[in-house]
């Protein structure tokens, strides 16, 4: 509306049908942002990125050449990258990163599963949550990569050994967050809930478990990430194939090229993880 | 006889377990009162005087250490799809749009979906939100909120309409606003309707009828019936000659409580 105090008669005439239409500010808007200015302040920042990966690298090739440093130990960038070149187009890694990956996706989908449900009967039942909250503490302080040989003893060097191993880093996270999330909720959406009759399963499935969403997610998160962990932690102790075979079989032969190689594959590989579960969760989580 | 969607109250005496001891504290005190079906109900006290404690009483959600509580025949032991109730804050669900706010209480109710949609419609338009049903909370103002609940509170036609200082997180302007609309949908439903507020000015402007408590343990200090005309604009009325009579005669009568006490 209009600032611009009026007397009756202005009102009447031409002027109340413009503000009717809508164009009713005296003064245009500002200009529109310039996406000129967002594109290049996007530039900038991807070029300074690449910036630091020239500058790292560059530091790296430059120390090992001059000789402050043995490229024995430290490799150099342009070996490293000659190995990710030769052993990506020969696919002499691909049978490893493909056993990582499987036993990476079976612990995750697995743990988190299993975590949620955790999470949520804990959650619902205060009686059951007093009795094993201690316990869940303790196994959830204890370091869980400690049980690794006892996984290997357990079930081999195949792929049930690293999938256990992932679960059990993957599953707390769910477990905990989960029961966080539950007991964080409003508790005048509890009352509004109980106000209008909801039964228990509708408090279940109206309130509870779209309000664990959030938390959920941010586990998920987690433990994507930590799946992966338990998984080459277990491969590297001992196992038939896989990436953290891998990274001990080159760190033994002295190829340091090797190890950072796959170390690289590795990383790409948990940012795509978290990146996938990100998309999926702003997806969900529209309403936020 | 009890009406047959009035509130009787009998007697009622509550205790408060302090937390971590084994003592108890009072909070009611032998408060009896009844309300007739219609009646617009204000419930107005200091802060801890036992008000919502009342209110969550007829709402089924708390049991009164002694005496009893009825809505309408029936011992209010557990809550009631007849009850909706209204909070200080919007209370609304945020991963639901506006809409699906509003149909809650016919969700669970297994009201069919085309019931739910046409409900909400109507309530929309009623609170002026029609044009933001697909919008989450977080889009929303907090006055469009609070109208939002107001949708819900109505959607399920209830006979008893509970409000715990629903209008006292909202700035001046806007709270007048709200007032009036709830006043104006009141008026055309008639439920009856009992309004918790520390604000002796709202309970007059709003209600039939104003009863003010003690402070803590609460007692009934005065129960009077607000004979000021309906319908009701509240913009006019504040400026009313007998609405600033009955505020004034109540806020003495309650300084001399406070002087004496």
């Amino acid at each position: 509306m209009s600032t611009v105090p009026k007397t009756y008669s202005e009102t009447k005439g031409n002027e109340e049908s413009a503000t009717a239409s809508g164009g009713d500010a005296a003064l245009p808007p500002p200009p529109a942002p310039s996406r000129n200015w967002r594109l290049y302040g996007n530039l900038t920042t991807q070029a300074l990125r690449i910036g630091v990966l020239v500058l790292v690298c560059g530091l790296w090739q430059l120390s090992t050449s001059l000789g402050w440093v043995d490229p024995f130990l430290v490799s150099t960038p342009w070996d490293v990258a000659r190995f990710l070149v030769s052993s990506l187009s020969s696919g002499d890694i691909w049978p490893h990163v493909q056993a990582t990956v499987t036993a990476t996706l079976i612990a995750f989908v697995v743990g988190s599963l299993a975590g949620i449900v955790t999470g949520l009967v804990l959650s619902v039942s205060p009686r059951l949550n007093a009795v094993l909250d201690p316990y869940l503490t303790i196994a959830n302080a204890m370091p869980r990569v400690a049980l690794a040989p006892l996984f290997l003893l357990w079930f081999g060097l195949g792929q049930t050994s690293k999938v256990m191993m992932g679960i059990s880093t993957g599953y707390f996270i769910l477990v905990l967050n989960t029961h966080a999330g539950v007991k964080a909720i409003d508790p005048d959406l509890k009352t509004i809930c109980h106000v209008m009759g909801a039964n228990r399963l509708q408090m279940f499935t109206k309130l509870i478990l779209p309000a664990a969403v959030p938390a959920i997610f941010a586990g998920l998160r987690l433990s994507v990430v930590y799946s992966l962990l338990g998984v080459v932690l277990a491969e590297m102790l001992a196992s038939q194939a896989g990436m953290g075979q891998l990274l001990q079989y080159y760190a033994g032969l002295f190829q340091v090229q090797g190890v950072f190689g796959v170390l690289i594959c590795l990383s790409l590989l948990a940012v795509a993880g978290t990146a996938v579960v990100g998309a999926v969760e702003n997806r969900i989580l529209r309403w936020q | 006889m009890n009406p047959p969607s009035g509130i009787r109250i009998e007697g009622v005496t509550h205790y408060f377990a302090k937390p971590g001891s084994k003592e108890y504290t009072p909070v009611l005190s032998d408060v009896s009162l009844e309300a007739r079906a219609g009646q617009f109900l204000a419930l107005v006290g200091p802060s801890g005087c036992g008000k919502t404690t009342l209110l969550n009483m007829i709402a089924g959600l708390v049991q009164p250490t002694h005496g009893k509580v009825y809505r309408g025949e029936e011992l209010a032991t557990r809550p009631d799809r007849d009850v909706a109730y209204m909070l200080a804050r919007a209370a609304l669900f945020p991963w639901r749009t506006a809409q699906k706010n509003v149909e809650l209480g016919l969700e669970l109710r297994g009201a069919p979906r085309q019931e739910r949609a046409d409900t909400a419609a109507r309530l929309l338009e009623l609170t002026g939100l029609k044009d933001f049903a697909k919008s989450y909370p977080s889009h929303l103002s907090q006055g469009m909120r609070q109208r939002v609940a107001l949708a819900r509170t109505f959607a399920l036609k209830p006979k008893f309409v509970l409000m715990d200082e629903p209008f006292s997180a909202l700035d001046a302007q806007t709270k007048l606003a709200h007032q009036e609309e709830f006043v104006r949908i009141w008026e055309q439903t008639r439920t009856t309707a009992v309004l918790v507020t520390h604000d002796l000015a709202e309970a007059i402007l709003m209600a039939d009828r104003v009863v003010v408590f003690s402070p803590r343990p609460g007692r009934i200090k005065a129960d009077l019936e607000i004979q000021l005309p309906r319908p009701r604009d509240l913009e006019t009325l504040r400026f009313d000659e007998r609405y600033r009579d009955i505020h004034e005669r109540m806020w003495m009568e309650l300084k001399q409580d406070v002087d004496h006490a």
